[in-house]
């Protein structure tokens, strides 16, 4: 829900409440002056015919009804009351207040009753909270308007902020500017976001030079130390120092490739590759498996191939990594003699190859460093990497003892 | 063939050196920038292997000097940084091909042999070693005239060894030569060992001569007598 709306809600709300307290009060207030003023009249009325009355005069007033009482006594009385009277003009009933008054007037008991219209109570109520609606209504419709107009205006530079923010990549050369605001909490938020970019850029670059430091300070002693076992390798060994030596350097290449793997891997989460370009996966994958073909024949593995020509937006190197690591898994973890499926077609890639279940959980298969006895165990790390990148979804399933990748392209 | 070697690192300068030297290639050096852009100015070389990343400067801006003196010169980049980004600078300043560290000593002189063929016209296209003759522009062998039928794996690896005759080279190296660096599998050396028993039975067959020896543990080394 939107801030305004939020806003604009609870106003209503206590608008309406606030409202509905001073239509109570108003109704209660008119009543109590309304009726005392009628009375106050009705008394009046009711003294001036007793006057008369006692002047002996005849009085004939419309809304009035005098009666000569028989009885010698009379206690003297005065009382209000609530009437309806048949209005034969309107042809409804009427509301009217009446007053019946009792007095010893000239040594005679009268009966004075005396009677006013009014508008009914419900009425005044119907009335009131007719123009409160209206009230109410108006309330909204400016607050609507203020909302809209001032409030947006009011928010117009932490909505700008928000629109730099979101299309501000951290890999960018310039700094986030933000749109100054005389609002203090905008600000406070100013100065507090340009604190946080700055950071990240900071650490983003730390990160990057770390990583290109990794890379040029690993390389050269890797190829120092790689040149020098081959060389070492020419000399007149013994057969216990050639293994000695082989070990070592099947060690050295662990290394070199376990390098190469976690640079790319950061290379990648840090989005230090380069845009995609629309390339053919299908002569990627074709091509590959052509590399590879004689090492399947050579495994006593058969391929069973299914390619369409198939595009995609991708950087060419990550898209021959993520075939090749894939190619390579089925490779090295077949059944043998055993048939690998492979197929690209309709946005949707697939490799499939018989094998024995994983010695870990499912779910840690794209997992850096769970492996089974073989490899480096980055290759499918990286794999999933590269597909999240293009936001490729790579599912992992094993029924029937066949280990099964599929890969829906967008 | 004269080559410059521009490269910081002394010992990978010495490997080199060192290497082809045996190679019969007639071999300078030059470990700064600045020291390369004097060689590159005042002598002509006919292939040039250039680290991009030297102490006093970057190589890429060295390739203007050099196009400038002569347009015929090979031109092998090394880089510790594998990226897509470099390899296309590279190319697009002129670099004839690319190869990343760390390298073998043997790709490397693969490289540079296939740059010379490509740039030298009066190049001689046959080798020949023990009565075989291999036409690198055909891509065919022959034994005293006789054609012997190679795959394009067995080829690839016969010219990598005779280009690396007598050089115990390891399986990593020819492994990373025929299927490049994706191939990250030693158990699949086996593949390997297919190609090179194949290539092995038709040089003995025809000459009676087995010019490839296990050395345990080690690899495999290619004799050229």
């Amino acid at each position: 829900m939107k801030l305004l709306v939020k806003t604009s809600l609870r106003y209503l709300w206590l608008s309406l409440a606030t409202l509905i307290i001073a239509a109570g009060l108003l109704f209660w207030m008119l009543k109590f002056k309304v009726g005392e003023e009628m009375r106050e009249q009705l008394h009046l009325s009711s003294d001036l015919i007793f006057n008369e009355l006692k002047q002996g005069k005849t009085v004939m007033h419309p809304m009035v009804e005098i009666e000569k009482l028989d009885k010698q006594k009379f206690a003297e009385t005065i009382s209000f009351k609530d009437t309806l009277i048949y209005d034969p003009l309107q042809n409804e009933a009427e509301n009217y207040y009446l007053l019946t008054e009792r007095k010893l007037t000239n040594g005679q008991y009268y009966q004075v009753k005396v009677l006013t219209a009014y508008i009914g109570w419900s009425e005044y109520l119907k009335t009131i909270v007719g123009i409160f609606a209206a009230v109410l209504f108006l309330l909204l419709f400016v607050g609507a308007l203020i909302n809209h107009y001032g409030n947006r205006k009011l928010w117009q530079p932490f909505l700008i902020n928000l629109a730099r923010i979101r299309s501000h990549s951290i890999k960018s050369e310039n700094k986030l500017v933000f749109e100054p605001s005389n609002i203090d909490e905008f600000k406070e938020l100013n100065i507090v976001l340009a604190e946080a970019d700055e950071r990240n850029r900071e650490q983003y670059i730390e990160l990057k030079e770390f990583n290109e430091n990794v890379s040029h300070e690993l390389q050269t002693p890797l190829s120092i130390v790689r040149a020098r076992l081959e060389s070492i390798s020419q000399l007149a060994l013994t057969d216990e120092a050639a293994i000695l030596l082989k070990e070592a350097k099947t060690s050295l290449e662990r290394l070199r490739k376990i390098n190469k793997g976690l640079l790319l891997l950061t290379k990648i989460s840090n989005d230090q590759i380069d845009d995609p370009v629309s390339l053919s996966l299908s002569n990627t994958l074709a091509g590959q498996l052509e590399t590879f073909a004689e090492l399947f024949v050579a495994n006593g593995l058969t391929l069973d191939i299914n390619i369409k020509s198939t595009y995609v937006q991708a950087d060419p190197n990550l898209a021959e990594i993520l075939i090749s690591n894939l190619i390579t898994n089925t490779l090295v973890y077949s059944d043998r003699p055993g048939v690998v499926n492979i197929g690209l077609a309709d946005g949707y890639l697939y490799f499939e190859n018989p094998g024995p279940a994983l010695p870990f959980s499912e779910k840690d298969i794209f997992v850096r460093f769970k492996k089974g006895k073989k490899g480096v165990g980055l290759g499918l790390a990286i794999v999933k990497q590269i597909c999240q990148r293009y936001n490729w979804q790579i599912s992992y399933s094993y029924t029937d003892r066949r280990h099964r990748f599929d890969i829906t392209l967008n | 063939m004269k080559v410059l070697f521009v490269e910081d690192e002394p010992v990978l300068m010495q490997e080199m050196l060192q290497y082809f030297g045996t190679q019969g290639h007639l071999c300078e050096s030059a470990t700064t920038y600045f020291r390369a852009v004097d060689k590159v100015t005042s002598f002509d070389y006919d292939l040039i292997v250039l680290d991009l990343r030297l102490p006093d400067g970057s190589g890429l801006h060295l390739i203007p000097h050099i196009k400038k003196k002569t347009y015929n010169t090979g031109l092998i980049i090394l880089t510790a940084n594998n990226t897509l980004n470099d390899k296309l600078e590279g190319f697009k300043h002129g670099a004839d091909d690319y190869l990343t560290k760390p390298f073998y000593v043997e790709e490397l002189n693969a490289r540079i042999n296939a740059v010379y063929n490509r740039k030298t016209l009066n190049n001689q296209h046959t080798k020949t070693f023990g009565g075989f003759a291999l036409d690198t522009q055909m891509k065919t062998l022959s034994f005293n005239g006789e054609q012997v039928t190679l795959t394009k794996k067995e080829y690839q690896l016969l010219l990598y060894f005779l280009l690396n005759a007598d050089r115990v080279m390891s399986k990593s190296s020819i492994a990373e030569h025929i299927w490049g660096d994706h191939f990250d599998e030693s158990d699949n050396f086996d593949a390997i060992y297919v190609h090179l028993t194949n290539l092995r039975k038709k040089l003995a067959r025809h000459s009676g001569i087995d010019h490839i020896v296990t050395v345990y543990g080690l690899g495999y080394k290619f004799f050229s007598e």
